[in-house]
């Protein structure tokens, strides 16, 4: 069992933000760069390591919707802005749920916005693990437009899983804009089924939402249920 | 599986009282034609069907059994029978998980599992073996045919073979499984898959039990004939909990729909579709590419047919030139040389002929779409046809409307092997599939 994984089944919670991004990182699938901060004094170190503007998120197993408890602060400019963030997102987590066990505060830089998609994973009762692709946004909310298939994953699946959903269009380049990096999807697509099919104790994966560029991908936030 | 479709006896046991189950059964096997020993077994005694009931089947060498009583007297009768050898069992008996008697279903699970027996059903319709002439069920006797069906439903397996017998079509095998409490979907189509009378495959489902068993086992399947799936409860929202984006997502049927593509199994919608498809897949498993030509002598269905081809992502070209030119010169000069090659309403069997043989090479598959007026004799064109497509190798389908003016027009198709359908629209969702089936299958090859 991966270590990470058996820290936090043992704790009897599924894996942190932190966590999440740190087993994507090990199967190449790109996140940007992130630190835990666990107290106001590591702020000023951050500036070494992750490049202002910043976003800072609460990380919390007991706190799922982040931006609902006041938990998510973007564009912060400077290390003055950086604690006040820090101070404010830690009370209002408290505030929001006085039992929630906090570790800190997530930290990475601002990416620039791309075409959003989400990749999920869970697990069907009668055919297992199960992959997910959509367009993130409305797309997924309100057009629930994504496309499934079975795990594991070949190459063959994942070009039709992304070509089946109506909004592939605006993947291949819409209304003037540049088309985005389908095979990097591919990609992702492939290593979440090797991952869900190496690790068993992951019951559901988030990817959501993963931002998608002319060239390569950043998975913003991502969730990985035991 | 064997001794299921080819016994050398079979006993039923049930009411053998007119109108019971017991007594339907041995009338269906019996009038059906069955050459084997046929033990009706009740303890009733008595005769029926100029055959004596046994009152005791201790002496009798049974290869199949068939179950018609109570359900709370089942397991003694099973125990009997596995003491016996008795390896093959059909429990047509309702009574079991489908009313929550799980406990009991539970128990005939483990007493075939101790006698190595294999059971269908409980509560289902029971089997048929056309080429065989058996028929250990209580719908109507199928025609023979080339189609296995499969059923979870037993009322659906009546209503199918009902409609089936209407329309002349029949199955190689049919089978009701209802419970499933041991041979599953995946059993049957793998005991199909080498049984030379099938064809296709047909499947109705509700739900199944094992996925993944179904999966791997249609994989091994659909390299050597084609499995055609009817999955209902499309509304029946996802029972898992989740507190994922994804798994609520994730409905049940969503997940069998990815399945299925997946895999290379053709979703069809309705029960008339599984008809359409199958008797297209009987006479043309191939289709390679999606150029479709449309021969026709009326305007209006030959627009709704392309139409309806271009929804479904099939292409219908103009011809090259050259071919243009090659039609030219044998043609009247009034007849619409692009697709659809219209050649208007007097349109002759000999241009129908002449058409779909000089275009073949340039298309996939042609539909022929033939509407007459009052007076005309459809039995020329299709005779026409039916002439050409031995030449063309390629696939041809039909479109004779409507009604009593091509009656005997679709009765000559069929001698010839040329699948008709009361609209283009039918046609193009059929074409569809099959060029889907055969892509699938030259993609496994390259993998």
């Amino acid at each position: 069992m991966h270590k990470i994984i058996e820290r936090a089944k043992k704790e009897k919670r599924s894996l942190l933000e932190t966590e999440a991004k740190g087993l994507l990182k090990e199967y190449k699938i790109s996140v940007p760069d992130f630190k835990l901060i666990k107290n106001e004094d590591e702020i000023s170190k951050i500036a070494k390591e992750i490049a202002y503007p910043l976003v800072m998120k609460i990380v919390s197993p007991d706190i799922i919707h982040k931006s609902d408890a006041g938990g998510v602060k973007i564009g912060i400019k400077n290390e003055n802005e950086a604690k006040l963030a820090y101070k404010e997102i830690i009370s209002k987590a408290k505030k929001y749920n006085k039992e929630a066990k906090i570790f800190g505060v997530i930290v990475s830089p601002v990416v620039p916005q791309g075409t959003e998609v989400i990749v999920g994973m869970t697990k069907d009762p009668h055919f297992g693990p199960v992959v997910m692709f959509g367009l993130g946004g409305i797309f997924v909310e309100i057009l629930k437009d994504v496309s499934f298939r079975i795990l594991p994953l070949e190459e063959k699946d994942a070009q039709e899983m992304i070509a089946e959903i109506k909004g592939y269009k605006i993947l291949r380049g819409a209304r003037g804009e540049s088309p985005k990096d389908i095979e990097a999807i591919k990609r992702i697509l492939i290593k979440i089924s090797q991952l869900t099919m190496e690790n068993p104790e992951i019951n559901e994966i988030d990817l959501n939402p993963i931002f998608v560029f002319k060239k390569g991908i950043q998975v913003i936030d991502a969730r990985i249920i035991l | 599986m064997k001794k299921f479709f080819n016994p050398h006896s079979v006993a039923i046991f049930g009411s053998m009282k007119e109108g019971k189950t017991g007594s339907d059964l041995v009338r269906n096997i019996t009038e059906g034609g069955f050459k084997g020993k046929v033990y009706p077994i009740s303890h009733t005694g008595d005769q029926i069907f100029g055959l004596n009931i046994k009152k005791d089947f201790k002496d009798l060498d049974i290869d199949l059994a068939v179950i018609a009583i109570p359900s709370q007297f089942i397991p003694s009768i099973l125990e009997k029978l596995g003491n016996k050898g008795v390896r093959s069992v059909i429990i047509i008996s309702a009574g079991f998980s489908e009313v929550g008697n799980i406990k009991g279903e539970e128990r005939i699970r483990e007493i075939a599992k101790k006698y190595n027996m294999r059971i269908i059903g409980p509560n289902c319709a029971g089997i048929m073996n056309t080429e065989y002439n058996l028929f250990a069920s209580i719908e109507v006797r199928a025609l023979k045919g080339e189609t296995a069906f499969i059923t979870q439903s037993g009322a659906l397996g009546g209503v199918v073979l009902m409609m089936a017998e209407e329309m002349g079509f029949g199955f190689s095998k049919f089978i009701s499984y209802g419970n499933r409490c041991d041979v599953d979907e995946a059993d049957l189509i793998k005991y199909l898959q080498d049984d030379y009378q099938t064809k296709v495959i047909a499947v109705y489902i509700e739900g199944l039990k094992d996925g993944r068993k179904f999966l791997a086992q249609a994989k091994k399947t659909l390299p050597k004939k084609p499995i055609i799936v009817i999955k209902s409860g499309k509304s029946k929202a996802g029972m898992r909990a989740t507190s994922s984006h994804t798994g609520s997502l994730a409905g049940e049927d969503r997940i069998y729909d990815a399945a299925f593509k997946q895999s290379g199994i053709l979703r069809v919608d309705n029960v008339r579709e599984m008809f359409d498809l199958s008797r297209g897949l009987i006479y043309y498993q191939k289709i390679k590419g999606n150029k479709i030509a449309i021969v026709t002598n009326s305007g209006g269905p030959a627009v709704m047919t392309t139409d309806k081809l271009e929804e479904l992502g099939l292409a219908v070209p103009e011809p090259s030139p050259s071919l243009k030119d090659r039609l030219k010169t044998s043609l009247p000069s009034n007849i619409s040389l692009r697709n659809p090659f219209d050649l208007l309403a007097y349109g002759s069997a000999e241009n129908f002929a002449f058409v779909c043989e000089e275009i073949a090479s340039e298309y996939d598959a042609i539909i022929a779409i033939f509407v007459p007026t009052a007076y005309m004799d459809s039995t020329k064109i299709a005779k026409a046809l039916g002439k050409v497509k031995d030449k063309i190798k390629k696939p041809i389908f039909a479109s004779f409307m409507a009604g009593r003016l091509v009656k005997k027009g679709i009765e000559e198709l069929n001698s010839y092997g040329i699948p008709n359908y009361g609209t283009g629209e039918r046609c193009a969702k059929v074409i569809q599939k099959i060029v889907l089936y055969t892509s699938n299958l030259e993609g496994t090859k390259d993998a």
